[in-house]
């Protein structure tokens, strides 16, 4: 399978998504810029890399967004192609609309980078389908991960079952103790309505490898590396 | 500032008085800063050479090799000044500027450490400074990529008007793809990259060349100001053009801006340059020949490019939008030459221009000893437990954790120590299972009581941060913060210290690849008191990790393991913690340093994780062993009861074995079914050791002797020492 690894200008965790598909699995990344963008078409998986994309000027994700990469992200999320957002992915991918809601500044006002836990809110063939693991550890590394959308659209959200992961305790219990930037509901990761796009502020490449401090993350990525039948 | 005496040899040399665009380039590149006039001929004490040094001072960044034709990068500076003035962008463009000598040769940047040192955190000016400075790093390293992974803070009066902020970075590079500063022969050209040229920045090396005073403020235009998302940009670029093999030589535009990076890049090869004045873009009107020559703004590159190869770097640079511009020509003749509309506006002898200004010879005495008192004893054991807690809630020992978390420690995800630990420890994809430790460090209070044994030790602290990850140290880079070295008794401390640490260097065999000199940390307050910053040599050192799966940590890990010391526990107490803490103020004679001790405990530590014998380790430095046995328990599971009685070494009361600051120590956590394999290696190095307690699974208290510490007040006051101060 081809995997698209995408770099806007100030993406910065390309290098180790590449390695990270080199080292677990059989597939062939291709890097994805402003200056070979066409390639999308003929991809099998998108993955969209954290960073701070544009500088994060403006406001994260919006000048991504609307990019020609932004627009063809967009249009190929409408045909079920399987795509994966972390942190200023998981924001390039509400500017674009293809995910609810927005990602303001952390409750703190700073920057967070720690190890955090996460429940496994709701399953998703194409991202964790494992009734092993209800809890994760993952680190985090955002000032914008603050998760917010209106009264309905959480309704919704939570009625199709589209709430992937939510910060908690180890034991994954939930409360405003284990929710590290005063996002909604703790939420730390959302699908789209068909569970064929996740965005998550934390970071499942990172979690690779017990010497990292967890390899968790390997459940998220590998899954969506695999080989289930994309229709 | 040029002074007289340079002014008149540099006019006899030209002819004529200077124009205002020749006293630019000359102040800039005769600039204490850029030249090393007062400091450069002390380096001869540093040992710079080893087997594995691949490329010494001079450059960008150090070269060391580490395995399969693989180097580390080493750079290490200062951006004090520009800090103190405005903390975010001051400290901001100081890690941009170190990312820069690390690309300019080719490597990848892997790490980020930062060594700070700030006045009370009690006062709004140095909480102000904190939060801009915390911010600036956090914000320019965090979005470039680059992993802030460790690094010192420490806070003490005398730098409550010049904080230190010092910046170390850490790269990757295969030998195939090292990239020199220096252009080859006539007729190779010169593309300027990167961001646009204004005026920010202007003077900046003559900034730095200066006391601080009130009117510093005003300097803010020599302040820079930092964008970080065109450095990662440039990262891009670079790795594109080394791929291709486009560039024969790069330079990033420090300090001295584009005079300094052309005319460095010709001399080292006996070669001349000419630079095409109006090619270079500019971000403002109206700008004078001289300010676009010496401006520093940030986060741009000049490469030397063949030019049969010209358009490909352009088209390149150009895919990146980093617009390049052909800026100059490398000549055969000796000059530097500005031509600006088809006219020669300066025209001066490249070499005299880089070379030329006379080192200066200036005195040093040592200054006044300060009187000594006497330490109180402390026999009650309640008393001395209410001290050891004021002294873990210090701001410079307690946790640091509010800092470090607002950078970002995982990016690259290779971090296998992040901050906070013993040394950060970082996985070297590229070669099988190894890794290496990095830690930045001193000891300023040492310092001002014997420079020279107090930079000895300084480095030696640094070292056994290294070692008690199991890691052996392969090199080093300094950055030397001293005060005035006009004034005597600044400048004695300054060679005193050179001396100690090159003392050092010679002493374990460890290369000094890079360093950095910032002088003129002084202050003039409102009344004319000199208020100088202690002496301050920042040490960095890498250790090569060659079992990176057993990387040590300074957390116990086990329970009913044995605690072992390694070395002597002396009376020791002037220059330490307790010393602050009791007297408010440093006197008496500090550690001695100790070479044969401390390479005896090192070798011992490091065979003794050979054989696997060690679950974790932390090194004895500042605060002694009270805080280093409170930072293993800490994060720990466990608690650990201690009995010293027979804890070796001349302290006696309970107040100097347990916050005295010898060298040479460590504490190790032991399997207590090897003990008999721990001891005779033990024996085996004749080094001197003890068995001074167990952990205990029944209790995760902190016992020592007949005193109780309990974990969650340890943990309170630890974690509220700094905290208190900063939100």
């Amino acid at each position: 399978m081809k995997i698209a690894i995408i770099r806007f200008p100030g993406t910065n965790n390309e290098h180790e998504l590449i390695r990270y598909v080199n080292t677990y699995s059989k597939h062939e990344p291709i890097l994805i810029t402003n200056n070979n963008y066409h390639q999308l078409d003929n991809m099998d998986r998108i993955i969209i890399a954290g960073g701070f994309s544009y500088g994060d000027y403006l406001r994260p994700g919006i000048i991504a967004a609307k990019s020609p990469i932004g627009k063809k992200i967009k249009e190929l999320s409408l045909s079920s192609i399987p795509i994966l957002g972390i942190c200023n992915g998981f924001q390039i991918l509400c500017e674009t609309g293809i995910l609810p809601g927005v990602l303001t500044k952390n409750l703190s006002t700073r920057f967070i980078s720690k190890m955090i836990n996460l429940k496994v809110q709701s399953k998703s063939p194409y991202f964790i389908n494992s009734d092993q693991n209800n809890t994760l550890q993952l680190p985090i590394a955002h000032y914008e991960g603050n998760y917010y959308c209106s009264h309905e659209t959480l309704l919704e959200l939570k009625k199709k079952g589209q709430i992937a992961f939510q910060y908690s305790s180890p034991t994954g219990q939930i409360s405003d103790e284990y929710n590290p930037n005063g996002s909604i509901n703790s939420i730390a990761g959302i699908y789209n309505a068909d569970k064929t796009v996740l965005g998550l502020m934390p970071h499942p490449e990172r979690a690779s490898d017990p010497l990292l401090g967890s390899s968790d993350g390997r459940i998220i990525i590998d899954t969506f590396l695999g080989d289930f039948h994309v229709n | 500032m040029l002074t007289d005496k340079e002014t008149e040899l540099i006019e006899q040399k030209l002819g004529h008085k200077m124009t205002p665009l020749e006293n630019a380039l000359f102040d800039a590149m005769w600039s204490e800063h850029i030249s090393y006039k007062s400091s450069r001929k002390w380096f001869s004490y540093f040992n710079t050479e080893g087997d594995n040094v691949y490329l010494g001072i001079g450059e960008g960044a150090g070269l060391i090799e580490i395995g399969e034709g693989w180097l580390v990068g080493l750079g290490l500076e200062s951006h004090n000044h520009p800090s103190a003035i405005d903390p975010f962008n001051g400290a901001a463009t100081g890690i941009g500027g170190i990312i820069r000598d690390i690309i300019s040769q080719g490597c990848h940047p892997i790490a980020l450490l930062d060594s700070l040192h700030f006045g009370n955190p009690q006062t709004k000016h140095t909480q102000h400074l904190i939060e801009g400075v915390v911010r600036g790093i956090s914000s320019y390293g965090n979005c470039v990529g680059i992993p802030t992974i460790g690094g010192e803070i420490e806070f003490h009066e005398n730098f409550e008007t010049n904080c230190l902020v010092n910046a170390m970075c850490v790269g990757i590079v295969h030998k195939d793809r090292v990239v020199r500063s220096r252009a080859q022969k006539a007729d190779q050209l010169l593309i300027l990259f990167g961001a646009t040229t204004g005026r920010d920045g202007i003077g900046g090396v003559s900034f730095a060349s200066e006391d601080l005073s009130s009117k510093s403020y005003e300097d803010r235009p020599a302040v820079q100001i930092g964008n970080p998302l065109i450095e990662k940009i440039l990262i891009d670029a670079i790795k594109d053009l080394i791929d291709e093999n486009l560039i024969a030589g790069l330079q990033d535009l420090g300090g001295g801006g584009l005079t300094c990076a052309s005319s460095e890049m010709v001399t080292q090869v006996n070669l001349g340059v000419e630079i095409y004045l109006d090619n270079i873009p500019l971000r403002e009107q109206g700008m004078k020949p001289w300010e676009i020559m010496i401006s520093e703004s940030q986060e741009r590159m000049l490469a030397i490019v063949d030019e049969n190869k010209m358009d490909k770097v352009i088209h390149i640079l150009e895919s990146h939008e980093l617009e390049p511009r052909l800026v100059g020509k490398v000549i055969n003749e000796n000059e530097f030459k500005i031509i600006s509309q088809e006219r020669i506006i300066a025209n001066i002898p490249v070499s005299f221009l880089v070379k030329g200004v006379p080192m200066i010879e200036r005195s040093f005495t040592k200054p006044e000893e300060i009187p000594e008192e006497t330490f109180p004893v402390i026999a009650d054991n309640e008393e001395l437990k209410t001290i050891a807690l004021k002294i873990l809630e210090l701001p410079s020992n307690a946790s640091k954790q509010w800092i470090y978390q607002q950078y970002d420690q995982t990016v690259q995800a290779n971090t296998i120590n992040q901050a906070g630990l013993n040394a950060a420890v970082i996985r070297i994809p590229q070669l099988q299972n190894k890794g290496i430790a990095i830690s930045i460090d001193t000891n300023s209070s040492f310092c001002f009581l014997d420079p020279r044994s107090g930079s000895a030790n300084s480095a030696a602290e640094c070292l056994r941060n290294i070692v008690s990850t199991g890691a052996t140290p392969i090199g080093l880079v300094d950055c030397l913060n001293f005060g005035n070295p006009e004034k005597p008794d600044s400048y004695w401390q300054f060679v005193e210290a050179v001396q100690g640490l090159g003392q050092f260097t010679h002493d374990f065999k460890i290369p000094v690849v890079g360093g950095n000199v910032s002088l003129y940390n002084e202050t003039i307050d409102r009344d004319g008191k000199r208020l100088k910053i202690n002496p301050t040599p920042v040490i960095g050192i890498v250790g090569e990790i060659e079992k990176l799966d057993h990387t040590l940590k300074n957390i116990i890990i086990q329970p009913n393991s044995s605690i072992y010391i390694i070395g002597n526990t002396n009376v020791d107490l002037c220059g330490t913690e307790v010393q602050k803490h009791f007297f408010n103020k440093l006197f008496g004679n500090p550690p001695d340093y100790n070479a044969n001790a401390e390479r005896k405990s090192m070798n011992t530590i490091l065979q003794l994780h050979k054989e696997n014998l060690i679950l974790s380790c932390n090194d004895i430095s500042q605060g002694g062993l009270f805080i280093s046995i409170v930072e293993m328990i800490l994060p720990s599971n466990y608690g650990v009861t201690l009995n010293l009685n027979n804890l070796p070494g001349d302290s006696t009361q309970l107040l100097e074995k347990l916050f005295s600051e010898t060298g040479a120590r460590y504490l190790i956590e032991i399997d207590s079914n090897r003990d008999i394999e721990v001891q005779t290696i033990l024996q085996a190095n004749n080094v001197v050791h003890g068995k001074i307690g167990e952990v205990s699974s029944m209790h995760t208290n902190l016992i020592i002797d007949e005193i109780i510490f309990e974990k969650l007040e340890l943990l309170r006051r630890w974690e509220e020492g700094l905290t208190k101060y900063m939100i």
